[in-house]
């Protein structure tokens, strides 16, 4: 694991309010995880926005940053495609009634940032209007009050252009010798990366206790050599990441994902994927509701600029869309 | 200062030609001290009594004339000492009063000043919050360089004769009689000096000579904590807990799990009570929900029992409730690793709920829809919230349709799953509105004060699910003080009413032994 080192401030706690618990989680597990900081660390990009979540007074309670210029937004379903912004201090109550994804925002090359609804049956609200689902995207500016379900965020843009992001963005994905994978958070990738080695395969997860510390755990399978180990992403983008979650391999000139886990999906490009899948440049992996960038030498790949959204189902008919004779 | 004089209250005696202090009613109706005496002596005063001071010295304030000197009283009840008014303070009240009261002596010593000699006549006693005052300190005198045995013992002899009246409820015998009472162990027997740590701290204070003597207000302050650890009676706790399948046709087993663990150390006279309470809902399939809910008990009592092991008491009896959580974390994560690594056997998941209990206090983790209940002051209140459906179209002013109404109450938005580990943020503790209903400010940083008659009810959904609120309130009322029989209570109204699923109770009784 390595990362570049323009930041060294103290990993932020997004939701920042819990003060961390005077007990070693290690000591009551009885194993121990290794968890990296890096992981957990502040974004290596200048954010494009800021969304503030407000509560019933209006009060800012916690800010969510951009740092991609069109991402989905909403919470994760394994069911459906992993998001880029994942809303995570949220009441159950206001979860339930947010979309996966909800909505997708893009910055314009004109400098402008639109929204679409994409959620079929919460609604979406701006400045209190309501929005149609997959209707014309409709430009959002500065102070503007987006209305997610029943929670009201402040949508704040930033002085930065698609050029300078742009700028920021080559000279973090030109700090690697690629192949190499990066995390992406909010939209770009982060920071945090791990090389990859045509002659050794990665896995993928998390850690686990070697086999025999628990009880009846002497089948459970050995760590594998080459690891990147997640356990230090935040508590939200963790927890839908298996302990043996994927595998990158090199196979005929290519690289694949061969997905490991039954429990977890696997998604290449927002596609959840069952079977060892070939990679090409430039590919999003989603690991549960983590997603990474894939850096190859043979082109300068970039993210994805566009990411169409996928067609949202509407399940409220209460009939499944084989029936429906227009899909 | 206004030209009237100020109405005095009271004049604490003293020696002819020694300094005054008397006790006056400020023109704000509050009392004030005025201590009157020789120049160079108040020059001293001011220097040790200099604000911020200690909380049991008064703190100069004003000079009215050059001969007085006006000090402000910590405590506005203060009466003066009152020898019979102290031999009824409880014995726990009184030693913290002279722990106070030592380390306001120790504060004057580290200013480098000396009483000279403290008498009860210079003290003020508040009964009521338990305090003791220095009021008067005539004989104020800078510490000598090179103190000898009897400069630390003038300041702490007093001790001997407080101590001895409040244990013993009968007048001081004085230091000679003392002496000779601490070298016949027939004779400390025969006057009842039998309580531990008490002759020893008696042997301190009454002479400046020998080895037992305290030298210094550390020692003073050591003999006073380990006669405090002696007086501490912790909370007995009686637990009883219930759980059957139930009696449903087509209930085939029992998914409910609980267990709790109760560990009594004593380790260097200290007594700690501590002890790990749970019950489980198992969800799923058949196998899979007893599986599920089987694991999170064992996993989280083994958690416990490693915490007791490594954490410091300190930590556990501070942080109830985030003991509380991590439990729940780990145990989630145990629940998920065998989800992906033994997937044959563990696919449900299991409601959650856990309370530990570490001396005074209670913290609680919460995940699902078991409960939590205190039955505190003839109240039955429910400490947790419960994770369905129904709450969240409670919360979103969603009228549900009769058919979405039965299902929401039996949907839960939380679990500890096998397939996906809980994160953090959505482990619950105690209820957002219980600081001010318990009227406890700091209940979620430190966690619910249990007070002696407490009673703490852990059920799931087939026993509450069965009763309403009213019903399990008049239940706790008729076994308040009998655990067993409460379980048993709640669990057979379930079974009488034929409900369909597995019900389980637990119930934990607190109780303050008074002092043998």
């Amino acid at each position: 694991m390595t990362r570049p080192k323009s930041n060294t401030s103290p990993p932020l706690n997004v939701a920042g309010k819990r003060t961390s618990s005077p007990f070693d989680l290690d000591l009551l597990r009885g194993w121990s995880e290794d968890r990296d900081p890096a992981l957990a660390s502040p974004h290596a990009l200048s954010a494009l926005a800021t969304l503030h979540q407000l509560d019933a007074n209006h009060t800012p309670i916690a800010s969510y940053p951009i740092f991609g210029p069109a991402i989905l937004l909403g919470r994760f379903h394994s069911q459906h495609s992993p998001v880029d912004l994942l809303l995570d201090n949220l009441q159950d109550h206001q979860t339930y009634r947010l979309g996966s994804p909800h909505a997708h925002l893009e910055l314009l090359p004109t400098g402008q940032w639109v929204v679409q609804a994409l959620a079929p049956q919460t609604p979406t609200r701006l400045n209190g209007e309501p929005i149609d689902t997959l209707a014309m995207a409709r430009e959002v500016r500065a102070g503007d009050r987006l209305t997610l379900g029943v929670t009201t965020f402040d949508f704040e843009p930033h002085d930065i252009t698609l050029d300078d992001h742009q700028r920021q963005l080559d000279r973090l994905l030109d700090s690697c010798d690629p192949p190499a994978l990066f995390l992406m958070r909010s939209g770009a990738p982060s920071g945090p990366y791990h090389p990859l080695d045509p002659r050794r395969p990665l896995t993928l997860g998390r850690s686990y206790p070697p086999a025999g510390t628990l009880p009846n755990s002497q089948h459970w399978p050995s760590r594998p050599d080459h690891f990147w180990d997640l356990s230090g992403l935040p508590d939200v983008e963790r927890k839908f990441v298996a302990f043996q979650h994927a595998r990158l391999i090199f196979k005929d000139q290519r690289w694949h994902i061969e997905p490991l886990s039954t429990r977890q999906r696997t998604y290449v490009n927002r596609i959840p994927i069952n079977v060892p899948t070939v990679l090409e440049p430039g590919d999003e992996l989603g690991l549960g509701s983590a997603l990474f960038h894939l850096q190859l030498p043979t082109t300068r790949a970039r993210p994805r600029r566009n990411i169409t959204p996928p067609r949202p189902i509407d399940w409220s008919e209460g009939r499944p869309p084989a029936e429906d004779p227009e899909r | 200062m206004s030209a009237r004089p100020a109405p005095s209250i009271v004049t604490l005696p003293s020696e002819p030609d020694a300094p005054t202090a008397s006790i006056l009613r400020g023109s704000d109706e509050q009392p004030y001290l005025r201590w009157t005496g020789p120049a160079e002596w108040l020059d001293g005063v001011r220097e040790a009594f200099a604000p911020p001071g200690h909380p049991c010295l008064p703190s100069a304030i004003d000079t009215p004339d050059e001969t007085s000197l006006d000090l402000k009283l910590p405590s506005p009840n203060a009466q003066p000492f009152d020898a019979w008014a102290w031999r009824n303070l409880p014995d726990h009240t009184a030693v913290d009063a002279l722990l106070n009261l030592t380390r306001a002596i120790q504060q004057l010593h580290h200013r480098g000043w000396t009483l000279r000699g403290l008498r009860t006549g210079d003290l003020l006693l508040d009964a009521s919050r338990g305090t003791l005052l220095i009021a008067a300190a005539p004989r104020l005198a800078p510490m000598p360089r090179t103190p000898d045995n009897e400069t630390v013992w003038r300041d702490i002899r007093v001790f001997a004769e407080l101590t001895y009246e409040n244990f013993l409820g009968h007048e001081y015998p004085g230091g000679h009689h003392l002496v000779t009472l601490l070298q016949d162990r027939n004779a400390l027997r025969d006057v009842g000096l039998t309580h531990p740590a008490l002759p020893q701290l008696l042997a301190g204070c009454v002479t400046p000579y020998g080895d037992l003597a305290y030298r210094h207000t550390d020692e003073l302050i050591g003999g006073l904590t380990h006669l405090r650890t002696e007086l501490t009676r912790p909370l007995q706790l009686e637990v009883a807990s219930r759980s059957t399948q139930g009696n449903y046709l087509f209930r085939q087993n029992n998914q409910d799990s609980c267990g709790h663990i109760l560990l009594d150390t004593v380790c260097d006279s200290q007594t700690h009570r501590i002890g790990f309470f749970c019950v489980a809902d198992g969800i799923g399939g058949i196998q899979d929900g007893a599986a599920a809910s089987t694991a999170a008990v064992r996993a989280a009592c083994a958690a416990f029992m490693r915490a007791w092991e490594h954490a410091p008491p300190r930590d556990i009896l501070h942080a109830p409730t985030e003991l509380a959580r991590a439990i729940a974390r780990v145990t989630s994560q145990h629940l998920a690793l065998y989800g992906e690594f033994s997937p044959d056997q563990n696919r449900g998941g299991t409601t959650f709920t856990g309370l530990v209990i570490a001396g005074d206090h209670a913290g609680l983790c919460h995940v699902g829809d078991s409960r939590a209940w205190l039955l505190r002051d003839q109240h039955l209140i429910p400490l947790s919230e419960d994770h369905t459906l129904a709450n969240i179209f409670k919360k979103l002013d969603h009228a549900p349709s009769p058919a979405e109404r039965d299902a929401s109450h039996r949907t839960i938005a939380r679990f500890l799953s096998t397939g996906t580990e809980l994160d953090d943020a959505r482990i619950d503790t105690f209820r957002n509105d219980l600081p001010d209903l318990l009227n406890q400010p700091d209940l979620h940083a430190h966690g619910l004060r249990l007070r002696d008659g407490d009673l703490l009810i852990l059920t799931t959904d087939g026993a509450h699910g069965e009763l309403s609120d009213k019903d399990l309130h008049s239940l706790a009322l008729t076994h308040y003080d009998a655990p067993h029989a409460l379980c048993d209570a709640i669990v057979n109204n379930a079974l009488s009413r034929v409900g369909k699923d597995n019900s389980t109770a637990m119930a934990i009784r607190l109780s303050r032994r008074p002092p043998a």
